[in-house]
């Protein structure tokens, strides 16, 4: 029964690996969560160097000020390095006449779309938590002050994981419809980010994704439930839209 | 075994396929002979179930296509023209994921490997990557991953086109062992000569129809007329008149001091012709028998000359 969602499973894992998609994902999640805090920590004297001392001593770096700006760097970088890893992920298949064997083998595409999605989501979802515990490590030693519960901060790197797979699953979609994965990234960021201005209008608020990072960087799930369930909806709806058009394409 | 009628599929207005019909008997290796754009790949696309049609039908076994497609798509494989694999994997992991696809358990994966490895003569490079084989390797590896989970019927879509005379000769005779193994092979292709050498039945497809479909033998027999070209010392118009009364000649072509003698019966004309024409007193410089072969009949059909 889940012949084609155990084939693709492995299949994605051993592309990954070959194809290094584990490690650039990981460098552009980990790399922040090293450097920000030594940025952070070193930030006031930078700035007390340029400024009078009473004025620089304003800028004091809390640990929750620095596992905030964390979170800030990743959804800038960390969300394009992941976007534009995931987004050729059926692109790809498509335009090179990859599919031809295995279409031609009776795979189901729905379960080729689902083991690709719960993949991506997995993979990322446990670089983000790594990066997440990384980084909660480096900020306690160098930073302090203001302090955040560890059990806290990796409901922030849950939260951020509902929202990437919101966005995988918009990938996805848009990777299933053109035929370059470079335009199904540019697309998905496009719509991403547009979608943070309208999540201040209070109306929709709380269903709107961004809602989720609003409670990560608060560092409480209070008021995320209503996004969350939203946001599980519409990944579904993506990839059910997926799904139905990778069972029309022509693959050949 | 396969049995299409009236199948059309169009792109947009253009008709690339105008109804075609033919049959497929099991066992038989088909060859499916076409010019460049005649529609040979689109009708096996259609066939083995990666594009749809617009109309007509097809049948596996007396079943219609489009009722039991995952059961028929079971027992085929295809080897597509230009076979794409997951560059990454080496020959072992790729057929590991075509057999979990297929529903094959892990034992006989391994088994299968083997034996599809070494039928097409990749077993040494099978630790290699698949990115780095080389055109033949390629076509050879389609093959046996088309061959993996035992399909009772192949389709090789021109799988001789971008080889070498010896990789061409190992994938014919490659197809005559799978046709002893009782798989039934379909073939397209624009090698007349591969057609000959293999063939038990032929269909030739032009624009989208279908021209002629029958056996080879049939087909040899039905158009392959034997021509005799004779060059005389002087001209041959007297010779050519008495030759032409003659019961198994059918037509005689006079052209200064040559001649060409189209012979309807080619046994006649092998025991007689030779005597008539000394008989006849003319100096023969030269007596040759031009066989005419299957590219004949290919260029002639589909330039649509009529008369054969
Ligand atoms: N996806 C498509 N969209 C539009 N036209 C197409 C498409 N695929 C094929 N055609 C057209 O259909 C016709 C038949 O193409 P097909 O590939 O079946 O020919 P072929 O007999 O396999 O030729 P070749 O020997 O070159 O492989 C061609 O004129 C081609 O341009
Ligand atoms: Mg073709």
């Amino acid at each position: 029964m889940m012949r084609t969602f155990k084939a693709y499973f492995k299949k994605e894992i051993i592309e990954s690996i070959r194809q290094y998609r584990y490690v650039i994902i990981a460098i552009g999640i980990v790399f922040f969560a090293v450097s920000n805090p030594i940025l952070m920590k070193m930030l006031p004297k930078i700035l007390s160097n340029q400024m009078s001392a009473d004025l620089s001593s304003l800028f004091v770096v809390t640990r929750r000020a620095a596992l905030i700006n964390h979170i800030g760097d990743l959804l800038e970088i960390g969300f394009l390095v992941i976007i534009f890893t995931l987004s050729s992920t059926l692109s790809d298949e498509l335009i090179s006449k990859k599919l031809v064997f295995p279409y031609s083998k009776g795979c189901s595409p729905a379960q080729m779309v689902v083991a690709k999605f719960i993949h991506h989501v997995l993979a990322t979802s446990l670089i983000i938590v790594l990066g997440f515990i990384i980084n909660y490590y480096y900020v306690n030693i160098l930073i302090t002050g203001d302090d955040v519960p560890f059990l806290s901060y990796m409901l922030s790197a849950v939260l951020v994981g509902v929202y990437f797979m919101f966005n995988i699953g918009m990938c996805m979609l848009f990777s299933s419809l053109f035929k370059k994965g470079f335009v199904a990234g540019l697309i998905s960021i496009a719509v991403s980010y547009s979608l943070i201005p309208i999540s201040g209008i209070n109306a929709i608020k709380a269903y709107m994704p961004y809602r989720l990072i609003s409670a990560a960087t608060a560092f409480s799930i209070e008021g995320a439930v209503t996004a969350i369930i939203t946001a599980a909806a519409v990944s579904t709806l993506f990839i059910a839209l997926t799904c139905y058009r990778m069972s029309k394409a022509e693959v050949i | 075994m396969l049995r299409v009628e009236g199948l059309k599929k169009s792109y947009k207005d253009f008709e690339v396929l105008k109804g075609i019909d033919f049959e497929v008997p099991k066992g038989c290796i088909y060859g499916f002979l076409g010019k460049n754009g005649a529609g040979k790949t689109t009708t096996m696309n259609i066939l083995t179930g990666l594009i749809g049609f617009n109309g007509g039908n097809v049948f596996y076994d007396g079943k219609s296509f489009k009722d039991n497609k995952r059961s028929i798509l079971s027992m085929i494989g295809y080897v597509p023209q230009d076979p794409v694999f997951y560059g990454y994997m080496n020959a072992y992991e790729y057929l590991k994921f075509i057999g979990g696809l297929s529903g094959m358990v892990e034992l006989d994966i391994k088994r299968r490997s083997e034996e599809v490895l070494s039928i097409v003569g990749l077993k040494e490079a099978a630790k290699r990557k698949v990115g780095g084989y080389s055109g033949g390797m390629l076509q050879r590896f389609a093959i046996a991953v088309a061959l993996f989970n035992r399909p009772k019927m192949l389709f090789l879509d021109e799988p001789t086109s971008s080889l070498d005379p010896q990789g061409r000769m190992e994938i014919l005779s490659l197809i005559k062992e799978l046709k002893e193994q009782g798989i039934t092979v379909f073939f397209s292709t624009h090698i007349l000569n591969d057609i000959e050498r293999v063939c038990d039945q032929v269909t030739i497809l032009d624009k989208g129809v279908v021209l002629v479909s029958d056996e080879l033998k049939a087909l040899k027999d039905k158009y392959i007329k034997p021509i005799y070209d004779i060059e005389l010392e002087e001209p041959c118009e007297e010779v050519a008149a008495k030759i032409k009364s003659l019961e198994w000649v059918q037509n005689v072509v006079c052209h200064n001091t040559m001649m060409s003698v189209y012979v309807s019966d080619i046994e006649a004309s092998k025991t007689k012709l030779l005597g008539i024409m000394a008989d006849s007193g003319a100096a023969v410089i030269s007596y040759s028998l031009r066989k005419s072969d299957l590219e004949d009949i290919f260029i002639r059909l589909v330039n649509s000359d009529e008369n054969l």
